[in-house]
């Protein structure tokens, strides 16, 4: 879901990682479960995700994001 | 050796003649057959078998053009990409590198990377016009990590 908002815009990056491949982006992550997704870092949240959620979820980071700057 | 069987192959080309539009571009990053030897620290037991893979996939179309690149001679590249980690592809319709993926996407991830073959080859990526407007309306860059494995 998150590649196909990055192909309709560059404002996206949207990467997915075989955490098993990469068990070192797995601990720095503190991944414990999968799908985990992680928004600018920063926000997180573990489960499949729709579209509509995903988007909320963004919204929600970009919120705690904000908050983080102030 | 083929990873793909006969008729998964037929499946992917059958879905691709109806799904993909434009060219699209599946750039991976690994590193040079090293003919056997086991150089220490250069281990990438699943460099060889994604480049298999992808390479397979871009068989079943003409629209998709596979690259293979190596991390340490194409380094200039892979700065550009920002890629520091093998096995690593980028899929784009032109030298955008925001459609990422690490690791191998086999088994429940193989049709990730189909969808992202579709989505970036099409004019029309598969979301609501909501969420495009909400896309639109972004200020920064946004990054979303999704961190799987493949069952």
């Amino acid at each position: 879901m998150a590649h196909a908002m990055a192909a309709f815009t560059q404002k996206v990056v949207a990467e997915v990682i075989e955490v098993q491949e990469f068990p070192d982006l797995g601990n720095a992550y503190q991944v414990k479960g999968v799908p985990l997704t992680v928004i600018n870092e920063q926000y997180s949240f573990t489960g499949a995700a729709n579209e509509q959620m995903l988007v909320e979820h963004v919204k929600k980071a970009l919120l705690k994001d904000l908050e983080g700057d102030s | 050796m083929q990873i793909l069987n006969d008729s998964d192959k037929e499946i992917v080309k059958s879905r691709f003649e109806n799904e993909l539009v434009n060219e699209v571009n599946i750039t991976l990053f690994t590193q040079m057959d090293l003919g056997g030897l086991i150089v220490p620290g250069r281990e990438c037991e699943t460099c060889p078998p994604t480049e298999q893979l992808l390479k397979e996939v871009s068989e079943t179309s003409d629209l998709i053009n596979f690259r293979k690149l190596d991390i340490r001679n194409d380094s200039e590249e892979a700065a550009r990409c920002n890629v520091s980690r093998i096995p690593s592809f980028l899929v784009s319709k032109g030298d955008e590198t925001n459609v990422r993926y690490l690791g191998i996407p086999a088994g429940t991830e193989f049709p990730v990377l189909l969808e992202a073959l579709v989505n970036v080859s099409s004019d029309e990526p598969k979301i609501s016009e909501d969420t495009k407007g909400f896309l639109d309306g972004l200020q920064e860059i946004i990054s979303i990590k999704t961190f799987v494995t493949p069952n």
